[in-house]
């Protein structure tokens, strides 16, 4: 799982099938400290995060299948959680 | 999912029983710049690479695609693919830093 900040959305002209309807945002990857690595994915969300929400991404496709139970979705990151607080320790 | 833009297409005259007829197009990823600005010069290092198409996306769409192992779920049986498009962009609203 990794650790993302909601940087936008995208809207589909055409998609397939399976994604039509689905929320779809882009989350920039963040490293520990909580900055931008400049990596933007796309996400599958049904959380409702929303702009500048740090979120929990999984890049695994059963957790698309388990939220759309549609096991033809070409899908592999979904937000899995809302983040409220990350601590690292600085050791 | 990344996204990139589709920057050519690859025409295969061998390949796997399983992949004949089957669309490439060459898509080089977006960088972080790109999504602000679709037309910005400033370019990712990330290589392009040949991605499955069903969806007709053309020269210069923005477009979504799915990587790994769920390429291969649309199939009815399991191609070797790995990057399979997704999604063609109609507007990314980008309002990072």
């Amino acid at each position: 799982m990794i650790i993302g900040r909601i940087v936008g959305n995208i809207v589909p002209a055409v998609c397939h099938p399976g994604l039509d309807g689905v929320r779809l945002l882009l989350c920039e990857v963040l490293d520990d400290q909580g900055n931008g690595t400049g990596k933007v994915i796309g996400t599958a969300d049904w959380l409702g995060a929303g702009a500048g929400n740090t979120v929990l991404v999984v890049s695994d496709g059963d957790a698309a299948e388990a939220n759309t139970n549609d096991p033809k979705i070409p899908l592999r990151n979904v937000v899995m959680g809302i983040i409220d607080d990350v601590e690292v320790d600085e050791a | 999912m990344r996204f990139g833009k589709v920057v050519g297409n690859v025409v295969l005259n061998h390949a796997l029983s399983e992949l004949e007829g089957s669309r490439w197009i060459l898509v080089k990823p977006m960088s972080k710049a790109q999504f602000a600005d679709t037309n910005s010069d400033e370019q990712s290092n990330d290589p392009s690479l040949v991605v499955y198409d069903r969806l007709g996306a053309k020269n210069g769409d923005v477009v979504g695609f799915t990587e790994g192992g769920e390429a291969m779920l649309p199939f009815e049986e399991r191609i070797p693919i790995d990057a399979y498009n997704a999604i063609i962009v109609e507007r990314v609203n980008y309002f990072g830093d």
